[in-house]
């Protein structure tokens, strides 16, 4: 087997903050394979974000820091750690980035054509002569044909839906191996998603590229990924490819946000929110993170399992689990 | 989608002007009642005990003052829209002569000043907050509000002091200062070049001591700005995308931390306008400034309601050309 | 269980002493720093000023009402100093512990060190201006020998020299700290008053009330505002009270402006539209609601303007419109010394340095207290 693309081992980004120590991402390991589309769930507040901004270095600091000991490789090249402008070679370039607020995230004093050519130009992709043409051709390719009009407008004057489509012409201009985007679909309405997803969808196939879409959406993952990170708490909770995760999931809180789903087959499509809601970062509870929200909470958990191996590329942080038999599903 | 053409900026220019008449109108309003209201009326002092009754009556009614104080604001609204000031009681001429050959050399100094505290203040602004949280950034914060916290009058004499007096007589530097007046007694003797540096020499100091001052309100301001601009998500855009960090913060969060930057330009003017009388009465620059507190002095009313319209106008001017500046450089703006 | 009772009553019964003999030393031996330390300073201050100055301390209620208010400001200031560190080391710590947002705001500014040590600047001068009669060396308006003991440079004697009318700079100073001071807070005290309750008022009530009041304030802020003191103050006869009102009637509008954005803000808030479904009257809901949710940026925006109106004030005594000779005040003393400024360089330098570190001191409590307001730009 050829090396993974993203090689991710024990990232931790902790926060000082005035009101204490937020350790929002505590010890996440994944890997990207080439052409590999894998998602991350959670809840809002679990530490996707923060995980996807840490890869490159975007996170905010201070008071954010990636600790010693995390590791992250992009075609086997350290990255944590690394020359800030070796960081910025790769940015955009080997690894594009799009975010969830689409109006917030493009510059709003100027026309968005000229945003997408920086993108071109701080890379060498020619001079800015040379790629503005250039970014009037990837701006038709996201769909924003109107290309004389879209292209000369400023951010506020273009919908949120054709904000993000020019993100990603900007994310995708220099062809890179792989896309992060967070949340890409969550702030817009519903028939636009569709349409972002497509886009993406479409995208990926033609370039082959690798993603890593982070969502709260589990009908985003089953649409879009081969595999699945589930995160809570800052950490990885359950892995696994996207049918054995949807098919047969087995840490209690997948169960939970399938089973939460208010169009999901599983569980008879009976509505079943997890009780209580994420804990601030700065408080993780000790032991098994979910322990207090979980229904199958046992005197065990009050110290955490590893990431247990019950079966092949599956992993799941759960004592449950360990008993082939007793899935937490079940 | 909006169509790309904003408006008529000529149209949007002359509907701001019409709202800064009834702005005007207010300020005379108020001059006028706070000169004639004041105990004393203007001819008073005009009046020597010694006159007779008779004198001091027609210099009563030379002066309008016979008529109640409605008539005469009305009277004076009505000659100031025709662009008479009336007579200036200290100097014998016409109050808009007087301004007129006042308003060059203040327009020089406050101009350059302004230029000045708003390049060097922007600067130390956006490098402190791209020094966020360093030492860099507490140091200059200090030395701004060392500077913010100063009187513009006791500056200039420290300067004065230094820069003038003590570096040519006491410390013998080579390059000093002159300490009072616009240009040097020989000014119409001196070649052009000669001209040039003789009224820049004058300058520096008068316009060091008013851009200073100003300049550390102007850096806590735009740190404040900049801070929150990259905090913005199009940073980390930028950011994501490959841009180098200098070109992030230039290029993209002081282009947008300016835009506030604009609206503080005209919110500054009064203050400058303050500063400069201060500053022109201690280097003895003949401007506005001086000229008023010159005129206040001899109770001089005519020269001080026209001097502190003039002052008002100019304020209301820089607001408008700010408004105008503001629609220019943020393009969310529309002209209609 | 009641061994421990017993400890506890023996030990607060030893801070309580501790508290009698030096004020403050209870409060450090708990862990609260700054209040010990303040307690400490100042008692130590008080104390050390009356037995220096005995001699004055006495005679000040013979002489007149300068003196007998500043002997009387010391022995009060001995008095609470003594009777609140009783009280509170007999307290126990964690009856302090509140809860509401200006509790907060002082909690914040109490871990910020730059405005903690802008505090302690303007308590010192506080102090100072209290206490000019019975500390300062010479009398501030008594012009010594014109011949011999003019424009003397600074000495052990005259610490910071004299000046064109031999008179002694130092105590002019600690003098001028009175004039500074008195005018900074009352004007502000005016014109936050008025502002408020005008701008409460405007944003309230909205509609015309509001176009008319918010045309004023424009007015008002369009105007190059010395222009128009220097004008009023020229105008009329010069003198302290009217520079107390003009300064506060002028400053009026921009607190105006802020408490109005305020209220429009908070009108809008879930608790004031329930105070409203409730029926309660217009003036409770503004004076009992509105105002007291908006006093954090009031709060802020009257100390940063302390020291706006103190260089205002300086400027006006500066131009001689000001406080009327022979009192002292820091803008007349820096004009006094342009007559010879190369000469006696001192006589202006010296004020001019005084008004700087007031101002500076109020904007660093002023800045701290917005940081504590909003904690997002820190420095
Ligand atoms: N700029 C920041 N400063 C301090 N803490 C932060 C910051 N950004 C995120 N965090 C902390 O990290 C946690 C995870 O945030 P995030 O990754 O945005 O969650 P998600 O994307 O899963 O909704 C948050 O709960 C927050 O406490
Ligand atoms: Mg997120």
């Amino acid at each position: 087997m050829s090396d993974p693309l993203l090689e991710v081992r024990d990232l931790r980004t902790w926060f000082f903050r005035r009101d204490g120590l937020s350790r929002a991402v505590d010890g996440v390991s994944f890997d990207v394979a080439e052409g590999e589309t894998v998602g991350i769930v959670g809840e809002s507040g679990c530490g996707k974000s923060v995980t996807a901004l840490s890869l490159l270095g975007l996170h905010p600091s201070p008071p954010g820091r990636v600790m010693e000991g995390s590791s992250v490789r992009l075609r086997g090249e350290e990255l944590v750690g690394a020359d800030p402008s070796r960081l910025r070679e790769i940015r955009g370039r080997d690894v594009g980035m799009i975010f969830q607020e689409p109006a917030a995230a493009l510059d709003p004093v100027r026309p968005v054509r000229v945003q997408v050519a920086e993108a071109l130009v701080v890379h060498g992709r020619g001079s800015w002569r040379a790629a503005l043409p250039r970014s009037d051709e990837l701006l038709a390719e996201v769909g924003l044909g109107d290309v004389a009009r879209v292209g000369r407008a400023y951010p506020h004057q273009l919908s949120g839906g054709m904000c993000q489509r020019a993100m990603i012409a900007m994310a995708v201009a220099c062809e890179p191996a792989l896309l992060i985007a967070d949340e890409p679909t969550t702030a817009l309405d519903a028939t636009v998603q569709g349409q972002i997803l497509d886009l993406l969808g479409g995208l990926r196939a033609r370039r082959r590229m690798s993603m890593l879409l982070i969502t709260h959406d589990l009908g985003v993952v089953a649409e879009m990924c081969d595999r699945v990170l589930v995160m809570y708490a800052g950490r990885i909770v359950e892995t696994g490819t996207v049918d054995q995760l949807l098919d047969d999931p087995r840490h209690p809180y997948t169960v939970g946000l399938l089973d939460s789903l208010p169009d999901a087959g599983h569980a008879g499509g009976r509505l079943r929110p997890i009780g209580g809601s994420v804990p601030p970062s700065t408080a993780w509870p000790t032991g098994c993170r979910f322990r207090d929200r979980c229904p199958h909470a046992m005197p065990r958990c009050r110290s955490e399992p590893d990431l247990a191996v019950p079966g092949e590329g599956r992993h799941v942080r759960c004592w449950l689990a360990e008993t082939p038999s007793g899935g937490a599903g079940a | 989608m909006q169509s790309l053409p904003r408006g008529h900026l000529s149209r949007y220019a002359l509907r701001r002007i019409l709202g800064a008449v009834p702005l005007v109108l207010g300020i005379s309003t108020l001059l006028f009642f706070v000169v004639n209201l004041a105990p004393g009326d203007p001819a008073s002092y005009l009046i020597s005990p010694g006159m007779s009754a008779e004198v001091v009556e027609r210099i009563r009614t030379s002066f309008g003052l016979d008529d109640p104080v409605p008539v005469r604001y009305l009277k004076w609204l009505g000659s100031v829209a025709s662009g008479d000031l009336g007579q200036s009681f200290s100097q014998g001429r016409p109050v808009v002569d007087v301004l007129a050959s006042a308003l060059p050399a203040t327009l020089l100094l406050s101009g350059v000043a302004l230029v000045l505290s708003f390049m060097i203040g922007t600067v130390i602004g956006a490098l402190q907050a791209a020094r966020h949280r360093t030492a860099v950034d507490s140091t200059l914060s200090f030395f701004t509000l060392f500077f913010y916290s100063m009187p513009s009058f006791w500056l200039a004499l420290m300067m004065m002091l230094v820069f003038s007096y003590a570096a040519s007589t006491l410390w013998g530097w080579p390059i000093w200062f002159p300490a009072s007046g616009i240009q040097g007694a020989d000014y119409e003797a001196l070649s052009a070049l000669g001209k040039l540096r003789d009224r820049g020499m004058h300058l520096v100091l008068p316009a060091a001591s008013l851009s200073l001052v100003m300049m550390g309100g102007i850096a806590r301001f735009a740190r404040g700005s900049m801070l929150e601009t990259i905090r913005q998500d199009f940073i980390r855009t930028a950011r994501a995308k490959g841009v180098p960090e200098r070109a992030v913060l230039f290029r993209h969060a002081l282009r947008n931390a300016l835009i506030p930057l604009v609206t503080l330009l005209g919110l500054y003017l009064p203050i400058l306008f303050a500063g400069t009388i201060f500053v022109e009465e201690i280097f003895a620059w003949p401007g506005m400034g001086r000229t008023v507190v010159g005129a206040i002095q001899a109770r001089d009313y005519p020269l001080v309601m026209g001097g502190g319209l003039l002052f008002a106008a100019l304020v209301v001017i820089g607001n408008l050309v700010a408004d105008l500046l503001y629609a220019f450089v943020d393009p969310r703006v529309r002209y209609d | 269980m009641s061994g421990t009772t017993e400890t506890r009553a023996r030990l607060g019964g030893a801070r309580a002493l501790a508290g009698l003999l030096l004020p403050g030393t209870a409060q450090i031996v708990r862990g609260q720093w700054a209040a010990g330390l303040a307690s400490v300073t100042l008692w130590v201050a008080l104390i050390t000023t009356a037995v220096w100055r005995r001699g004055r301390l006495i005679d000040a209620w013979t002489a007149g009402w300068d003196q007998r208010l500043a002997a009387a400001g010391l022995l009060a200031g001995l008095a609470a100093v003594w009777m609140w560190g009783w009280w509170s080391a007999r307290r126990e710590a964690s009856a302090r512990a509140g809860t509401g947002r200006l509790h907060q705001m002082a909690r914040a500014l109490a871990a910020d060190p730059t405005a903690l040590a802008g505090i302690w600047v303007v308590g010192a001068i506080c102090l100072v201006a209290l206490l000019a009669p019975l500390i300062s060396p010479f009398d501030p308006n008594v012009q010594g020998s014109l011949v011999a003991e003019r424009f003397l440079p600074p000495s052990r004697a005259h610490l910071l020299g004299t000046d064109n009318l031999a008179r002694d700079v130092f105590s002019r100073l600690l003098y001028g700290a009175r004039v500074s001071l008195t005018i900074g807070l009352l004007a502000v005290a005016v014109s936050v008053t008025i502002g408020t309750l005008v701008g409460a008022v405007a944003g309230y009530l909205g509609g015309w009330v509001d176009a008319v009041v918010m045309r004023i304030v424009d007015t008002f802020l369009a105007f190059p505002r010395l222009v128009l003191l220097i004008t009023i103050v020229a105008l009329f006869d010069p003198g302290t009270l009217l520079v107390v009102a003009v300064l506060g009637l002028t400053l009026w509008p921009s607190t105006a402006r802020l408490v109005r954005a305020e209220v429009l803000a908070l009108r809008r808030r879930d608790f004031i539209l329930a105070a409203e479904a409730l029926g309660f009257s217009r003036r409770r809901v503004v004076f009992g609601h509105l105002v007291p949710n908006a006093l954090g940026p009031i709060i802020v925006a009257a100390t940063l303007g302390i020291g706006d109106t103190i260089v205002l004030e300086a400027g006006l005594s500066f131009l001689g419109l000001g406080v009327q000779a022979p009192t002292a005040s820091w803008g007349s003393m820096v004009d006094a010394g342009r007559a010879n400024l190369l000469g006696a360089w001192w006589i202006a330098t010296f004020p001019g340095l005084a008004i700087v570190g007031t101002v500076l001191a109020f904007n660093l409590v002023g800045d701290g207290l917005r940081d504590a307001l909003d904690p997002r730009f820190r420095a």
